[in-house]
């Protein structure tokens, strides 16, 4: 199998708050080696074009600007929601791979006793949990705690319209991660033109106040902070993050 | 314009929410024109005074509500997925009919004389959770309310029916070390059909008293579970050892789907009033054929299988819990195992009837193995 150049594909993106959530889809094409000998007994390869779509997304707060003062907000989860047209991804080829490289890495080289792989097996239902609670010793003994970062990634959702629903667990912390370049999964091309439109999609619970600057004084009443809050999110919500947070539109012809 | 609008509206909010004179969220609540159903999902809670809210089908899921007040709200049909109620005092609150996960913590919270109906409180993680309300001491009236809520619920994943599960033999035993916990389809059976076990001891009193605060419960049931209420009611009544009282555990599927399951029960009754001769003669042939038996002997043996055809058929008529026939009521004409043979031919016969439909073949098939097979298994 070849894989050729992404240039192939025609990609638009739109992140519309790129400091809480940036994203990027990336496809390669995947063409079948023509088979110059012909096997007996194996089963013969359809034409079938297929496209390995890959995933970078980038969570982080986003401050937004108020007429006095600022707010900061982040995300704790949503979901990615991709709708192919001509083209399929059922869910044996949906794919996605460890969340925390780097930090996998990490582990391997200082943990004997490797427990927690990342690796999530999407499948109907699945919903693959990924916790990393690492405390790696080094060479003087010493020992360096790495945050501890829980959440689950879980993917539902048709073959033409799959989704992955990415939940925070740690309470009230926000995702401040990098899934880069993740493989997302194989597409497979049915007709021509494809479109993949992918987008990322959140509710209230998947949004967070983290903090507002120059807005009220420390000692608020929390019952008025809480208010403040809910109607933040809703207000956000209306006006920035519905009915999508990011988009990305890609075509192949 | 978009971004004018939401810097203009968020401006007016956040004025009106600091210029108003109250520290009282439900006030603030309704200046900043929430929807108490709707905007609290994940809201920061905590500590606050809800006492008297109405919350009714709210969604609060991955709200944190720790330490909050919540007593004599209404918090009937609300999401309480995620939820953290750690601490809360829910004193006298609503949580009839409440979506809980186990993530639902509800860890050292006041659940007392709260109304849990239709709240399958097993499933959340209620470590050190007060539920007062029942007249019986505090680790029963949590056994009861367990009971009750498990019961009316019906929620059956193998999950619960081993928390239920532990939870009575803690309940019932005096030194759970030595109980081990058995898979759900062989508890209770065995043992009420060997009252000389080792719950014999158990106190009759605090059977009473645990009986009295379900049956209680019960009587304040909707109209629509009525049908469970009269059933466990029904098994209630006739147990007559804590023993019985886990037996209805055994009835997963009665409690699930309990209308059908009567309907199925009654079903299997009336195919086995019909064809009971047959069945007998079909077993004596077979016992013939395998064993040599004087027909003196399969003549008693025969009578025995219809007085215990007669017996099953008459508890799935009203699909109950079978009380065990008085000593003396049949006198086994040969071992046990001979009876286990002829009980598991037909079973076997069950299986292949016509005019039975599969889910009455299944109520039939579990009547016999969990009141005839198993226990003669065990003689």
């Amino acid at each position: 199998m070849q894989e050729s150049s992404p240039a192939a594909l025609l990609s638009d993106q739109e992140n519309k708050c790129p400091d809480c959530l940036f994203m990027e889809l990336e496809g390669s094409l995947i063409q079948q080696e023509k088979q110059l000998i012909p096997k007996l007994f194996q089963q013969k390869k359809t034409t079938q074009s297929q496209i390995n779509l890959r995933l970078l997304v980038n969570f982080n707060a986003q401050w937004e600007p108020l007429i006095i003062g600022r707010v900061k907000f982040g995300l704790m989860g949503g979901e990615l929601k991709l709708k192919l047209e001509n083209c399929k991804l059922p869910y044996e080829d949906r794919r996605f791979t460890s969340p925390f490289p780097k930090t996998v890495q990490k582990e391997r080289q200082t943990q004997k006793n490797n427990k927690s792989k990342t690796e999530v097996k999407p499948s109907l239902g699945d919903k693959a949990k990924v916790e990393l609670s690492l405390t790696t010793e080094a060479t003087e003994g010493q020992s360096d705690k790495f945050q501890v970062t829980e959440y689950s990634i879980s993917t539902k959702g048709s073959e033409s319209s799959p989704v992955w629903v990415f939940e925070g667990r740690t309470g009230k912390s926000f995702l401040q991660d990098q899934f880069g370049k993740e493989e997302l999964g194989i597409l497979t091309i049915t007709g021509k033109p494809c479109c993949i439109e992918a987008t990322f999609e959140v509710s209230k619970k998947d949004v967070q106040i983290i903090e507002f600057e120059g807005v009220y004084q420390k000692n608020i009443f929390p019952e008025k902070r809480t208010t403040i809050d809910i109607m933040l999110v809703k207000l956000l919500l209306d006006y920035k993050l519905n009915p999508y947070v990011s988009k990305v539109e890609m075509r192949y012809e | 314009m978009n971004n004018d609008e939401f810097l203009q509206k968020s401006q007016d909010l956040i004025q009106r929410v600091l210029e108003a004179n109250t520290s009282d969220f439900l006030e603030l609540a309704e200046i900043a024109g929430l929807n108490l159903q709707e905007d609290l999902v994940g809201a920061d809670l905590r500590g606050f005074n809800l006492s008297h809210a109405d919350l009714s089908y709210a969604d609060l899921s991955h709200a944190d509500l720790a330490g909050a007040n919540l007593s004599h709200a209404n918090l009937s049909h609300t999401d309480l997925t995620n939820t953290n109620l750690a601490n809360a005092k829910m004193v006298g609150a609503d949580l009839s009919n409440v979506r809980l996960t186990e993530a639902t913590n509800l860890t050292n919270a006041d659940l007392s004389d709260a109304n849990l109906i239709g709240t399958n409180i097993l499933i959340a993680n209620k470590q050190n959770a007060i539920l007062k309300g029942c007249k019986v001491k505090d680790e029963y009236r949590t056994g009861a309310l367990m009971l009750f809520n498990y019961l009316t619920y019906g929620e059956t994943s193998d999950l619960d029916c081993k928390n239920v599960r532990q939870l009575i033999t803690i309940l019932f035993n005096n030194d759970e070390h030595e109980v081990e916990i058995k898979r759900p389809n062989d508890l209770g059976t065995q043992q009420s059909f060997h009252p000389n076990n080792q719950r014999e001891h158990l106190a009759q009193a605090e059977l009473g008293e645990l009986k009295e605060s379900v049956a209680l419960r019960f009587e304040k049931l909707e109209a629509e579970d009525v049908g469970i209420s009269e059933f466990l009611k029904e098994c209630l009544d006739q147990a007559k050892s804590l023993d019985d009282v886990v037996l209805v555990f055994t009835y997963r599927r009665e409690i699930e789907e309990i209308d059908q399951a009567y309907q199925y029960c009654a079903e299997a009754s009336i195919w086995l009033h019909n064809n009971r001769t047959n069945l007998i003669e079909s077993a004596e042939d077979f016992m013939i054929d395998r064993e040599a038996i004087s027909t003196e002997q399969i003549e008693k043996f025969c009578e025995s299988i219809k007085v215990y055809l007669l017996w099953i058929e008459h508890n799935l008529a009203k699909g109950s819990v079978p009380i065990l026939l008085p000593e003396g009521t049949v006198c086994l004409a040969l071992p046990s195992s001979y009876y286990v043979a002829a009980f598991e031919f037909i079973d076997n016969m069950v299986s292949t009837g016509n005019d039975l439909s599969s889910a009455a073949i299944v109520e039939l098939q579990g009547y016999l193995r969990r009141f005839l097979i198993r226990p003669f298994r065990q003689l």
